[in-house]
């Protein structure tokens, strides 16, 4: 053959002093990648290439797209948008990134809960920091009609900005009829060690109990034992690496299985009789670091044209003095600005400290103990869904269960 | 028993290297602290061309858990929670001076893969690997052996208990930098295959790279005698090379004399073997063995083995023991075959009645089995796949060896397809000029660099073979740099520090012996009371600063010596030839017996 080598042929590269045979896998400019018979791939640098010559046209890839599950009648919706749980690998440029044609790569996970009938959808097929509110929104409107159809559903979604996506949808989903499942990988299924096979047949058994939450579903753990559900407006990536990163912050878990087996699902929100979506979102909010050179410009940039700013100030809920004037400004301008803690643990109290309370009295707004980036993704709703002069009532309202009535018990600092 | 002619073996050896882990900053020395576990689960995935593995197929099948021993020198990447580091440099220039040493072509660029193994002896259900360099030779005691890999890889987790459903491993060694040498079916006998692997070994001994234990160096042997390439995984001290070879040797000769009876038995393709239960079965409730798994709440099976009678087991006949160990693989112990009956509590008459039970013909045997309820698959596929295996007279597999010097089966040979890229790391580029530097310091392989080391240091070459062998290079600087001089290193290194340990039952580091001389030669001692001091080091066991005060150590020599002898003289205690031995008893510090001699003779 003398047509030039195209990815999976079978070619013999010649130089000065030899020969190498494999399957030809890729090239950047220096390099042509081989596969050779022992498995290894190896690169061959380009400037010592003298010829390549075709051996064997590309092999027919073998294609393994069985379909997945028997409809059984009224069972749990997975909806894929994206993340390492649904990658595969890209041999071609060796990065990871997310694949549609993953109903075949679950379907032993799939057909192991027996009794339950699984509908696969692929929404979006993107690494979760590409997720924005828009896509929230068709997210929502997804996990709606598969609660029409369906039991329960599950969301297969990137751990890295898992908990936003989450807590859009329990505040978006005002009623519903089953539990709502996120779930996600921390090791790529391509690894005969990802997480994502554990994770996914736990989310299905817990997406398959009747409640009113939306959760997280993760490892609880380092071991492949157990795996718990975390409630959304609670839940936090906690390490970037480690399969059990996510963290109910000083919430007890919702539920929890273990070896296989439910251990426990605490049954606080009830599912309700119908479905309610509320499909809007105001993306004109923003969150920022405090952090000890940040300028009275750099805020007021920043809050320009957005309704509404969320603050991770220190400690109890600070920020510099300097930047006082700057805030009151803003607020005046009809932007609100809500006070949150970058110590993620504990409540915000600005009546402690002299910073707290010039802070108030410029009109900074702050409501106990929600999480950070929950206060974020609630403005947004609240902002597009409520009137304006029920902003302050609605964000301090315990609508999902993101605000904890009573001060964590000391002992569990966790 | 001779070799047969087309005895052709492999080897790949595998050389654990010091310092730090391969992906990882976590240390190569292990402790005995456990410090938690964690439990897992490994999935069959298929690799990048699309195919899953047929080794890979294998384990998945098998379904086991393991849980992974976590040890002060494993971190997150050896649990499989973080990403793995950059590539060790130490170790990458270790197996590129091992390439350069083999006369191997270093690749150009070179990418990190993932081998699928998931037997659980990586927390990823891969090992990384990387192809470093192919082709090459090493010149060996029988001749030049071709090179076809260096590469450098992760060493596994060691397994420390195996059971049926489960596996416990600990993290201690997974991870440590491996260099993978492989060779080519050059070898012709297991007797230069045992001196090929002392050589290769030799070679990161050379750049004192080698790491210490017990597993520092372990071969892999693959052989074929014209059945297909049998690899023997894991064999750990270089005379176990030898009895492994001779005996797979002689188990592939006897299943070839099992298959041409079998053949002239049964024609075409094995038929399928299919079970059934046993049930009540009058028989079964006699063996004992039988009866307690029955009651443990095992099903008893069993099934006709048509043509394999005298087969399974008579003389060098050993087909029950190959059925015997897939099953075994497959977490069914303990076939009882009817070659080995009358037997297991089984009389004659019960012989009888179980051929008529399974309609045995004359050529017929039988096998009977307790497995676990509620195991899936049956044991039918695996025995007729084994039967039929034997027959095709492909043995290609993976075998384990035991300490006997037997082996057993493993699983089926791995392919490519159970390798695809590592795609956490970036393509590692080698510097041609790196590489320039690199080949001074080239190790030049066992036999020049002992002629070599013992010129250099004027010592013998059996004593630099000796140190060679023994990994004690970097030792024998140290010592010679501490007592100023190569034959006392020698000396201390390869005499004294053995037997003193010995007797004192006392071990103390090189390190610690050479402060010693170090102080010593400070003091202007001499040679004989530098070696006097290592064995008061080990006897007493203080450390070196107080040695070095002591009374007992400092030589007596000159004015000091002559005064001695003369008052023994005086006392009448010193008589013909009994000075040294007067002497000693009435110091115990140390003195020159030649020194003594000539000043008795000039005191007369």
């Amino acid at each position: 053959m003398t047509r030039s080598p195209e990815v999976g042929d079978r070619i013999s590269v010649m130089y000065h002093d030899g020969e190498i045979q494999g399957i030809f896998l890729t090239e950047d400019q220096d390099f042509l990648f081989l596969k050779l018979d022992s498995g290894y791939n190896t690169g061959i640098s380009k400037k010592r290439i003298e010829a390549t010559k075709v051996l064997q046209g590309k092999k027919e890839e073998i294609e393994n797209n069985e379909k997945v599950v028997v409809d059984r009648g009224k069972g749990i919706s997975v909806l894929s948008t994206g993340g390492t749980i649904s990658s595969r690998v890209d041999y071609a440029t060796g990065g990871v990134k997310p694949s549609r044609k993953m109903d075949s790569l679950y379907s032993e996970e799939m057909s192991k809960v027996h009794d339950i009938s699984v509908h696969f959808k692929v929404v979006s097929s993107i690494l979760s920091e590409n997720m924005s509110p828009d896509l929230w929104v068709s997210v929502a409107g997804e996990v709606r009609n598969a609660l029409d159809r369906d039991k329960g559903v599950v969301v297969f979604h990137g751990t890295d900005t898992m908990s936003y996506t989450a807590s859009a949808i329990a505040f978006m989903l005002e009623e519903q009829t089953g539990t709502v499942v996120f779930t996600g990988a921390q090791r790529s299924p391509d690894r005969p060690s990802s997480d994502s096979y554990v994770n996914i047949e736990g989310s299905i058994k817990f997406a398959s109990i009747q409640s009113g939450e939306v959760g997280i579903c993760m490892h609880s753990g380092l071991s492949d034992d157990s795996v718990n559900l975390l409630r959304a407006v609670r839940s936090r990536k906690m390490h970037s690496s480690r399969r059990d990163a996510f963290k109910s912050m000083e919430y007890p878990e919702i539920g929890l299985i273990s070896s296989g087996k439910q251990v426990y699902f605490r049954q606080e929100r009830k599912a309700s009789e119908r479905n309610v979506v509320r499909n809007r979102l105001e993306p004109a909010v923003g969150l920022i670091f405090f952090n000890p050179t940040l300028s009275p410009e750099d805020v007021d940039q920043f809050a320009e044209n957005r309704k509404c700013i969320v603050i991770m100030g220190t400690g109890l809920g600070h920020v510099a003095q300097r930047l006082i004037p700057t805030l009151r400004e803003i607020i005046r301008g009809g932007t609100r600005v809500v006070m949150s803690t970058q110590c993620i643990s504990g409540i915000v109290d600005m009546n402690v400290y002299s910073t707290g309370r010039d802070l108030l009295d410029a009109g900074v707004l702050h409501f106990g103990n929600i999480l950070p980036e929950v206060a974020y993704v609630k403005a947004m709703y609240v902002l597009a869904n409520y009137p304006d002069d029920e902003f302050e009532i609605r964000m301090a309202e315990n609508m999902r269960g993101e605000i904890l009535g009573r001060n964590h018990e000391v002992g569990n600092l966790e | 028993m001779s070799n047969p002619e087309n005895l052709k073996i492999g080897l790949e050896i595998h050389l654990q290297l010091k310092g730090e882990k391969l992906f990882c900053r976590c240390s190569t020395e292990l402790s005995e602290e456990v410090r938690g576990s964690v439990w897992r689960k490994l999935r069959t995935v298929s690799g990048e061309m699309g195919i899953t593995d047929r080794a890979a197929v294998y384990e998945g099948e098998r379904n086991r858990n393991f849980r992974y021993e976590i040890t002060p020198n494993s971190c997150l990447v050896e649990l499989d929670e973080e990403p793995p580091g950059r590539l060790n440099p130490r170790a990458m220039e270790t197996a590129l001076l091992v390439s350069l040493g083999l006369h191997s072509r270093i690749a150009d660029a070179i990418q990190v893969m993932r081998k699928i193994v998931i037997d659980g002896s990586n927390t990823s259900g891969f090992q990384r690997t990387a192809l470093i360099s192919s082709g090459g030779f090493i010149e060996s005691g029988s001749g030049r052996i071709g090179i076809s890999s260096v590469c450098l890889e992760e060493d596994s987790a060691r397994k420390v208990q195996d059971g049926p459903d489960s596996i416990l491993y600990s993290l201690d060694r997974l991870g440590m930098p491996l260099l993978e040498i492989a060779t080519d079916p050059d070898i012709k006998t297991p007797e230069s295959a045992a001196e090929v692997a002392r050589d290769i070994g030799f070679l990161a001994k050379e750049i004192s790279m080698l790491r210490r234990g017990a597993d520092s160096i372990r071969q892999d042997v693959n052989m074929s005698i014209g059945y297909g390439r049998v690899e023997i995984k894991g064999v750990s001290k270089i005379s176990q090379i030898l009895e492994v070879v001779r005996y797979e040797i002689a188990r592939q000769i006897a299943i070839g004399k099992a298959v041409a009876t079998l053949k002239s038995r049964i024609e075409g393709e094995y038929p399928p073997v299919s079970s059934r239960s046993l049930g009540n079965l009058r028989a079964i409730s006699k063996s004992k063995k039988l009866a307690d798994a029955q009651n443990s709440g095992m099903e008893i099976r069993g099934g006709k083995l048509p043509g394999l009678k005298g087969l399974l087991r008579s003389g060098d006949m050993r087909l029950g023991r190959e059925i015997a160990e897939v099953l075994r693989a497959f977490g069914i112990g303990g076939m009882i075959h009817s070659d080995e009956l009358p037997g297991y509590g089984l009389e004659q008459e019960d012989l009888q009645e179980l051929s008529g039970f399974f309609a045995c013909g004359a050529d017929d045997a039988f096998f009977i089995i307790a497995m676990p309820k509620d195991r899936s698959r049956s044991p039918d596929g695996v025995i007729t796949d084994r039967i039929r295996k034997m027959a095709s007279l492909d043995l290609s597999e993976t075998r384990g060896p035991t300490d006997a010097g037997e082996t057993y089966f493993l699983r089926p040979l791995p392919g490519r397809e159970r390798m695809y890229p590592e795609t956490d790391l970036p393509i590692v580029v080698p510097d041609p000029a790196v590489i320039r530097k690199l080949g001074e310091r080239t190790p030049v392989g066992m036999a020049k660099f002992v002629s070599n080391f013992a010129n250099t240091n004027n010592i013998s070459s059996q004593d630099a073979s000796t140190i060679a062998d023994k990994d004690l290079i970097t030792e024998f600087g140290l010592l010679k740099d501490a007592a100023g001089d190569a034959r006392l290193a020698v000396r201390i290194l390869l005499q004294t520090i053995p037997e003193m340990s010995r007797k004192s039952r006392r071990q103390i580091d090189v390190q610690t012996v050479g402060e010693l001389l170090t102080l010593g030669r400070n003091n202007g001692w001499p040679k004989y009371a530098l070696e006097n001091a290592v064995m008061v080091l080990f006897n007493t066991g203080r450390p070196p600063e107080e040695i070095a005060k002591m009374e007992d150590v400092k030589p007596i020599t000159g004015e000091e010596l002559r005064k001695t002898i003369d008052q023994l003289r005086k006392d009448g205690k010193v008589s013909g030839n009994n000075l040294i031995f007067v002497l000693r008893k009435s110091t115990s510090r140390p003195f020159d017996p030649s020194e003594a001699m000539s000043l008795v003779a000039n005191l007369n």
